[in-house]
């Protein structure tokens, strides 16, 4: 993970409807509508998911939200960081600048 | 992540929307949702939780759309009931619908092709419904619906359908406080949508409820109403429309039909009472209570029955 990771914004995909009740979150991706399933997030995910509302980058996510780690700051961002990547790979979430 | 298993009717019903919503989208397919969350959005139903998504399809949609959700695991519900094999008391009952459900959602998508006590043609009905249409964020995703006189008249439309069932007063009673707020103009306007869509005779209890002035319908059928007339007072007690159904047939085909309403299959029996215990001694007291129903109401059917072979004479 680089500085200029640190820097991108994560938001919403568009093509994910979801759903968020203040308690759970739960997400139907229709990017692949034909094998799109409900996705219910826990509640760590859920808090990176609200965050990501108005655009977030990494370190605000890590700032913001409690994630109730014990480990060294560089390990959660670098965790974040790889959750993104894989919410990514999945069309949940999109990065400004990604490429 | 977990999936699908413990999805909450609430969660399902407002990511259904968006699924279909989508699915029409991508097949060039004009949708309207109606009642439920989106009714609830415009003020034109009680804040209550949904079971179900009622969507109407543009005539001429209904395969691609069908199509679309079987792409994606829904399949058609079996019908609950009989009504299918009443050829002729089938226009009676003002069939509207197709029921699609899924192994892994906990809701039905209940897709509308008209709506009963809409007297206009399906495609003038969706036009007109379509010009008032309005948008609604569901599940983070803008959906077309029915705007407030659509939902109004369907919501309205709906309630009178069944008169005795539990929810019409306080659901027309809910309405009509939403449409007094209206001004005049507004209830205006409402009554010329109801003209037309051929609905200002069948929702005319309604209209004077809420001092809506009652407009010239282009599409009154007097049939359709007579129709409809016997369709509401009846709601609930099916007995009529076995009945209707026997004056239409010769008599081969009424001791096949008496015989088939006597004995309804364990199935649909355990269907229409709701009821999941399989045991005989069940069904046969399921049988029983029925008969008791339909003793019960059989003056109110044999009655139904001639006014509907009298016609309009």
């Amino acid at each position: 993970m680089t500085d200029d990771s640190n820097e991108l914004v994560w938001h919403h995909s568009p093509q994910v409807a979801f759903v968020d009740d203040g308690q759970r979150v739960v997400l139907l991706n229709l990017t692949s509508p034909t094998t799109a399933r409900p996705q219910l997030l826990n509640t760590t995910a859920a808090s990176i998911w609200r965050e990501l509302g108005e655009g977030r980058t990494v370190l605000d996510i890590v700032g913001n939200v409690s994630l109730g780690a014990s480990q060294p700051r560089e390990a959660v961002v670098r965790d974040v960081f790889r959750f993104l990547r894989e919410l990514e790979e999945a069309g949940i979430v999109h990065a400004d600048g990604s490429p | 992540m977990p999936e699908t298993g413990d999805l909450r009717v609430s969660e399902a019903v407002a990511l259904a929307h968006a699924l279909v919503a989508h699915l029409a989208d991508l097949e060039g397919i004009r949708i309207l949702f109606v009642k439920g969350p989106t009714a609830v959005a415009l003020g034109a139903r009680h804040p209550r939780p949904s079971s179900d998504v009622d969507v109407l399809c543009e005539p001429g949609g209904m395969e691609g759309l069908g199509v679309a959700l079987e792409s994606c695991g829904w399949h058609r519900r079996n019908q609950k009931d009989n009504a299918h094999e009443l050829r002729h008391a089938t226009a009676y009952l003002f069939d509207h619908s197709i029921h699609y459900i899924h192994d892994e959602w906990p809701c039905d998508i209940d897709v509308h092709y008209n709506f009963p006590g809409f007297l206009a043609p399906e495609d003038h009905v969706f036009d007109a419904l379509w010009t008032k249409r309005a948008t609604v964020v569901i599940a983070s995703v803008s959906v077309p619906c029915a705007g407030l006189y659509g939902q109004a008249a369907i919501m309205a439309l709906h309630a009178l359908r069944d008169p005795g069932a539990a929810r019409t007063e306080s659901d027309l009673g809910f309405l009509s406080e939403a449409l007094h707020q209206l001004d005049h103009e507004s209830l205006s306007e409402f009554a010329s949508f109801a003209a037309a869509t051929g609905c200002s005779e069948t929702l005319r209890p309604f209209l004077q409820r809420v001092g809506a002035p009652i407009m010239p319908d282009p599409w009154a059928d007097p049939e359709a109403l007579l129709r409809w007339t016997i369709r509401t007072e009846n709601a609930g007690f099916f007995a009529a429309f076995w009945l209707i159904e026997l004056g239409h047939r010769g008599w081969p085909g009424r001791v096949a039909l008496i015989w088939r309403s006597l004995w309804l299959p364990q199935e649909e029996l355990l269907n229409q009472y709701s009821e999941g215990d399989l045991r005989s001694r069940n069904v046969a007291m399921l049988q029983a209570r029925r008969w008791r129903r339909v003793m019960h109401s059989l003056p109110r059917a044999i009655r139904a029955a001639r006014r509907s072979q009298r016609g309009l004479s």
